[in-house]
């Protein structure tokens, strides 16, 4: 187990926008799992009611070889097996799908009064699921992750910024926010509260960029900081790329030696976080969804492009922001990769 | 290749031993490489390398595709694998060391000779030796505390050793105790290990054996034997009203018989080449599909009537239905009234099955007459003519009707019909335990202890202790098996005789739910036999008269009336006894209703009721005797005197 350790957990005077930041995210936070509590209930009843989720099952399925052009293989061969086989297992995948997808919702309607016939569900079926559709999409727009997320229908400008600073539970929320505590802190001390903040905007901005560029964006909202945090991870991990930047190790045997601090060079750190969003990214189809690893890796090219920036902005300024940092490091580990301290 | 540790005493001319000794790799160092390479480098290699196959796996998942994300699956570790030993094989074999054990400062040795490093195949067959250690629960690293120079098997099999360059960090070979201990806990470990697989293996054969017979009998009892029930009774069903009947029709007769499950009669809901007269009854049967669901089921219910004439059989079902889910029983009986005994099966069997429920016979017997024969049925009219007989006080022809019934009916259904007659013999009289119902009742619980978690068989069982000659034994026994939590309280009630729980659960009566109203009756009958208490006949009378047939009903009504009749209140006696008299159409007790009216001064009642008496025949198959004749024969002079 490698925890990042910096300095420690630096304290509000120490680094006072990213506690700023902190305190923004879980103020909305607590606001929206007041409110929330009840709207969420209903959005999971009606996610997880078996007659709807079959009726609108077959509804896709309909709606998805309709479509054909619009969807993947592997999407209209569910959609054929849970029509021409009544597969009650298929047909439940695909109106979960349909929750997901961000064509359907507003164009079924639309579908249903072409007076199409679909297979296996009757006028009763389609009136009911007309009403319920309609109540889902009234849940959805009371519900903050929705009103303040981004997705492919609902993306102004306002949810662009308002995106990275909701979260859907309380472990989402510590997830990221301890990532910020560590790395965030860390680099207010070498650019300032100013310099953080507009690194974790921006980082964001090109998350929600990337993830709508790159993405199969679907009806589920974009939400959480983490796209900002990739980038204020890859911006330190640059600035301080040769250097040894101090981890906790601990080999899970709680005696001398089998724990202490590692210097992990920033490079290190990077590549390895690269990669493992790089792996998520490509192992996770955008129909599961989960995780925005795209997301991720945007804010990660976009902490790489400020570092460069920050970097030829000290070079012609002639300042060294190594000096000037709190930073428990071990400065330049040129020709090592890794130094280790027990204790 | 050596498997074993060679560097014994024997060989230690031609080891330089002290070298080695001097530079054994710490196991912690080695520990802290392992990190390096694995969790550091390789691993996210790995993930890397993989990911467009995991992908295709959770694809392959999603559409449900097995042989696929097998495939994936399979291909996915091949290529981790590989991986993990392409990256140790030109490590070791171009730098004696992986990378993790450069920075570790470590590095693999010949242990033959110390300057050479493996060659690519040694490296290669080295790390297939270190990757079955993984495989193997981690157990062969173990050796690295068990043997001299801290050899672990892919050591051993390969001649190496693992050195430190930094002799400050160098530890000492295992001592003899470490040895021991790790070997002892290696063997430990390898013997519960073994242990476990082979238990695994015996559990998972018997369950495999198992589970092939419980999916077999499954499939064939629910969906192809279900469906294939359908088929067959199609096949042979007769006609309805004239015309050849639907095969949704057929489905929605055998549905509300129990005899096929709810997807069975999905499928028939959902032909789409449903002929067009049937998409009323489609609705109604989808209405029945989506019972669970009370908003479509009832928008369902809405389209029957909808689609189809208010007057019509799936309209009046469907209202029947509606009514029953707004628990609103005047209108169920009403519409139940409304439906011909003669329109198509599925309406009969509702019918039936709902008058059964109620204990009004001879509403049931009506619907009863015109059924399919009792294998096209599968097995339900039978037990139901038993109970219609039994209903009409035609006890005889009941045991009758059962005891042919036992010989054809499956084991399920006969233990059902058992219970049940069981039951009502033993609320006749105590004696009738020698039945042939209640010994076919008592083998089967006797066979399987589980039956008392039902509330009708666990009902019989409250009756068994009852009437056995050891009531307190009796009870006790049932308290300690499974019983149905209602009547366990029941039994738990009589046992101690606790009135104010008896009372509870009288007062917790339903008359149209099942569970709360059988409890209810079995407690006021407990009740009115044990206390003799005014105030608790007045309260067992006060929820005797929110009903008015059944055959519990009338057990209750007489006791009640026998209890006013000793306590010479003729009054309470006529009220209890005005009640009973449209149904219990008996000579004794309307004689003794007639000698009680008169008593009451209700002199003019008793002449009429006297003469109604007189003029019809009762048939009476019970061999009661009136308990005041002599009163009736008074009464009967008194009227005569009267007269002249």
């Amino acid at each position: 187990m490698i925890i990042p350790f910096f300095n420690g957990l630096m304290s509000p005077m120490r680094a006072p926008m990213t506690w700023i930041i902190i305190f923004i995210n879980l103020f909305i936070l607590v606001l929206t799992q007041i409110n929330m509590s009840d709207i969420q209930n209903r959005l999971e009843d009606l996610a997880e009611n078996e007659e709807l989720s079959q009726i609108q099952g077959r509804i896709f399925a309909s709606y998805i070889l309709d479509n054909s052009n619009r969807y993947p293989s592997s999407y209209q061969k569910i959609a054929e097996e849970a029509l021409s086989n009544s597969d009650h297992e298929k047909t439940g995948l695909l109106g979960a799908l349909a929750l997901r997808d961000s064509f359907f919702y507003s164009d079924s309607n639309a579908f249903l009064t072409t007076d199409k016939t679909v297979s296996g569900t009757d006028s009763v079926e389609k009136a009911w699921w007309k009403e319920k559709s309609k109540e889902v999409l009234l849940i959805r727009h009371a519900h903050a992750g929705y009103a303040l997320g981004i997705t492919e229908e609902s993306r102004s400008p306002l949810q662009w910024l308002t995106y990275q600073f909701v979260h859907s539970d309380e472990m989402h929320f510590f997830a990221n926010m301890i990532v910020f505590l560590i790395f965030g802190a860390a680099l207010e001390s070498v650019i300032g509260a100013l310099g953080l903040l507009m690194v974790f905007v921006i980082s964001g901005l090109g998350a929600a960029l990337v993830y709508l560029v790159i993405d199969d964006v679907s009806a589920i909202p974009l939400i959480g900081a983490s796209g900002a945090v990739s980038g204020v991870v890859a911006l330190f991990c640059v600035l301080f790329w040769n250097h040894g930047l101090r981890n906790f190790y601990f080999l899970f045997v709680p005696a001398r030696g089998y724990m202490g601090f590692v210097y992990v060079p920033g490079w290190l750190v990077l590549l390895l976080w690269i990669i493992a969003d790089l792996a998520g990214f490509l192992s996770t189809p955008g129909e599961l969804g989960g995780v925005a690893h795209s997301a991720h890796l945007g804010g990660e090219l976009c902490g790489l492009i400020m570092a460069f920036g920050f970097m030829i902005y000290f070079k012609w300024n002639k300042k060294s922001w190594r000096e000037k940092t709190e930073m428990n490091t071990q400065s330049r580990m040129l020709g090592a990769t890794l130094k280790i301290e027990s204790i | 290749m050596v498997v074993r540790d060679q560097t014994t005493e024997n060989d230690l001319s031609l080891v330089r031993t002290e070298e080695l000794d001097a530079r054994l790799a710490s196991p912690l160092h080695r520990f802290a490489a392992f990190v390096i390479d694995y969790y550091i480098i390789v691993w996210p290699i790995i993930l890397l390398a993989v990911s467009p196959l995991v992908r295709s796996m959770k694809l392959s998942m999603m559409v449900g595709d097995d042989y696929e994300s097998n495939v994936a699956l399979i291909t996915t570790w091949i290529v981790g694998w590989f991986l993990i030993l392409f990256y140790q094989a030109v490590c070791l074999s171009f730098w004696g060391a992986t990378p993790g054990m450069k920075i570790m400062k470590l590095e693999i040795v010949n242990l033959w000779n110390h300057n050479t490093r493996p060659t690519l195949v040694g490296a290669f067959s080295r790390a297939f030796f270190l990757s079955m250690g993984f495989i193997f629960f981690g157990i062969p690293f173990l050796g690295i505390f068990a043997y001299p120079r801290r050899r672990a098997f892919h050591d051993r099999a390969l001649n190496t050793v693992v050195l430190t360059t930094r002799s400050r960090y160098a530890v000492k070979a295992p001592g003899l105790t470490e040895m021991l201990v790790t070997r002892t806990v290696t063997w430990m470990f390898v013997g519960s290990l073994l242990i476990g697989f082979i238990s695994t293996l015996l559990y998972e054969a018997k369950k495999g054996d198992l589970k092939n017979k419980v999916s077999l009998s499954e499939r064939l009892g629910r969906e192809d034997a279900a469906c294939a029930g359908l088929n067959e009774a199609y096949e042979n069903w007769p006609q309805e009203n004239g015309e050849i009947a639907s095969r949704l029709s057929v489905a929605m007769a055998l549905f509300a018989a129990e005899q096929i499950e709810r997807e069975c009669l999905e499928k028939e809901a959902r032909n789409p080449f449903l002929d067009e007269k049937d998409v009323a009854l489609s609705y109604l049967a989808k209405s029945f599909i989506h019972a669970d669901n009370q908003e479509l089921s009832d928008l369902y219910l809405e389209q029957v009537c909808h689609d189809a004439d208010s007057k019509s059989e799936d309209c009046v079902l469907a209202e029947v239905i509606e009514a029953m889910s707004n628990e609103d029983y005047a209108v169920i009986d009403q519409k139940f009234s409304e439906l011909s005994p003669h329109g198509r099966v599925y309406s009969k069997v509702w019918a039936l099955r709902q008058y059964l429920r109620e204990e009004r016979y001879e509403e049931a017997s009506d619907y009863l007459d015109g059924l399919p024969d009792d294998l096209t049925l599968g097995h339900f009219s039978v037990p139901s003519r038993v109970k219609v007989l039994w209903g009409l006080k035609k006890p005889e022809a009941a045991r009758q009707a059962a005891r042919t019934a036992y010989d054809t009916l499956p084991a399920k259904d006969k233990t059902d019909l058992s219970g049940w007659m069981c039951f009502e013999e033993m609320s006749q009289s105590c004696e009738q335990t020698t039945q042939k119902s209640c010994q076919i009742f008592g083998r089967a619980t006797e066979q399987d202890d589980r039956m008392g978690r039902d509330l009708l068989p666990a009902l019989t069982m409250f009756k068994m202790a009852e009437c056995s000659e050891n009531k307190t034994e009796g009870y006790q026994k049932l308290l300690q098996g499974l019983l149905h939590s209602e009547v366990k309280n029941l039994v738990q009630a009589t046992a101690e005789n606790d009135y104010a729980g008896l009372r509870k659960m009288l007062l917790r009566s339903k008359p149209y739910e099942e569970i709360e109203n059988e409890v209810a009756d079995e407690a006021a009958l407990v009740l009115a036999e044990t206390t003799k208490d005014d105030t608790d006949m007045s309260l067992i009378q006060e929820v005797w008269s929110e009903k008015s047939y059944g055959l519990r009903w009338e057990q209750i009504g007489l006791k009640l009336f026998s209890f006013w009749q000793s306590k010479k209140d003729w009054l309470q006696a006529v009220k209890v006894g005005e009640k009973l008299a449209p149904s219990l159409r008996e000579d004794e007790f309307l004689q003794e209703y007639a000698v009680t009216l008169y008593k009451a001064g209700m002199k003019k009642e008793a002449v009429e009721l006297v003469a109604d008496i007189e003029s019809m025949t009762l048939k009476s198959e019970t061999e009661r005797q009136p308990a005041s004749q002599d009163d009736y024969e008074e009464l009967l002079k008194l009227i005569e005197e009267k007269e002249k």
